[in-house]
């Protein structure tokens, strides 16, 4: 009995470990930075941004309220919203993307912000280039946001 | 009798030729407008399908530019297509010229310089060798000159038929977001300007 536990002690360790670290598949074309269990960064040849991170869900609540206090505040910040939030799903995990539009230099840039809500975390995915680059790259960002397994 | 006669006949001219100018437009409207738009591809495409719809056509169309000419009683309609897909007008100039003196000038133009060619081909059968070949180089600047004229003339009518319109597709959003803190902690760590100059360094967390 005692040689069976030992693997299987190994199994339960690996699955809690790949189950507690933020899973990504990088945008097609993206170079990714792995840092902690908690934070993914990739970026483009062209230098656009895209990262996510993990804040406590705290008070808690679902996705339809957090996706509401983002857009409202964003939006009474000045923020101009570019087009209808998009909700995509992984499995189970359900989430909504806002894109934004900003001005930064002699440039406009597309801002987006994504939330994916689970009991007890909010994964927030951002990502920001000039709009030319941005809309080159917005399928394979909105293909890395469905990919994305949070923390447990 | 006479001067009542010729006063009856001056007002059925005059009737004629004012009801036929009140059905035709001799001014030609050029209109340019900036406008802010959510996504410039999406509005050139939608002020292209308008505008064929309208029985215009597309003179131009970029990601910032939309050129366009559209039958003059159009001009109304693109101000409001302009409102409903734009987020803003930021700028409109309607300017308008009256054609009417130019159209008459290149018309009696054309016809005294066709009298001229029909003089000129009449003297044709008349003249020697020598005033065959000068004739000749006579009628072939005026046929020349009557060709330009007829062109200007067709431009011109096409210019009080179609309206001209300019449309720049701006993107760039006009006022800078302020920083208003959010009463949930993480919200307030949703900033697009701290993302974007931490670009991909570690503080960027």
């Amino acid at each position: 009995m005692k040689r069976f536990l030992l693997p299987l002690a190994i199994v339960s360790l690996i699955f809690t470990v790949s189950c507690s670290r933020l899973s990504v598949t990088p945008p097609e074309g993206f170079a990714e930075l792995k840092e902690d269990r908690s934070t993914y960064r990739a970026i483009s040849p062209e230098g656009m941004l895209y990262r996510i991170r993990t804040v406590k869900n705290k008070p808690q609540k679902d996705l339809k309220f957090w996706s509401e206090a983002l857009e409202n505040h964003l939006a009474k910040e000045g923020y101009r919203l570019n087009g209808d939030p998009r909700p995509f799903q992984n499995g189970s995990w359900a989430g909504l993307s806002f894109e934004w539009v900003l001005p930064y230099g002699n440039d406009s840039y597309l801002y987006l912000t994504a939330l994916i809500v689970s009991d007890k975390t909010i994964t927030l995915a951002e990502a920001t280039a000039p709009y030319s680059v941005f809309i080159r790259y917005r399928q394979p960002l909105l293909d890395s946001l469905a990919s994305i397994q949070p923390l447990r | 009798m006479a001067v009542v006669r010729m006063l009856f006949l001056t007002a059925i001219v005059l009737t004629g030729l004012t009801q036929a100018a009140e059905g035709e437009n001799y001014l030609y409207q050029n209109i340019e407008a900036t406008v802010l738009v959510v996504d410039p591809d999406k509005a050139a495409e939608s002020l292209e399908l308008w505008v064929e719809q309208t029985g215009g056509y597309t003179l131009l169309k970029s990601s910032d530019q939309v050129i366009l000419r559209l039958p003059f009683e159009r001009i109304p309609q693109l101000r409001a297509t302009l409102r409903e897909l734009s987020e803003d007008i930021l700028e409109i100039s309607p300017q308008s010229q009256d054609l009417r003196e130019q159209i008459l000038e290149a018309q009696a133009k054309i016809n005294s310089r066709e009298e001229v060619l029909k003089q000129s081909l009449a003297l044709l059968d008349q003249a020697d060798v020598q005033g065959t070949l000068a004739i000749e180089k006579e009628i072939l600047i005026l046929i020349d000159e009557i060709e330009q004229l007829k062109g200007t003339l067709q431009k011109l009518n096409i210019d009080r038929t179609f309206s001209r319109a300019e449309i720049s597709l701006r993107y760039l959003e006009q006022t800078l977001p302020e920083n208003i803190p959010s009463s949930f902690d993480w919200i307030n760590s949703v900033d697009f300007y701290s993302f974007i100059d931490q670009g991909f360094t570690r503080e960027g967390r």
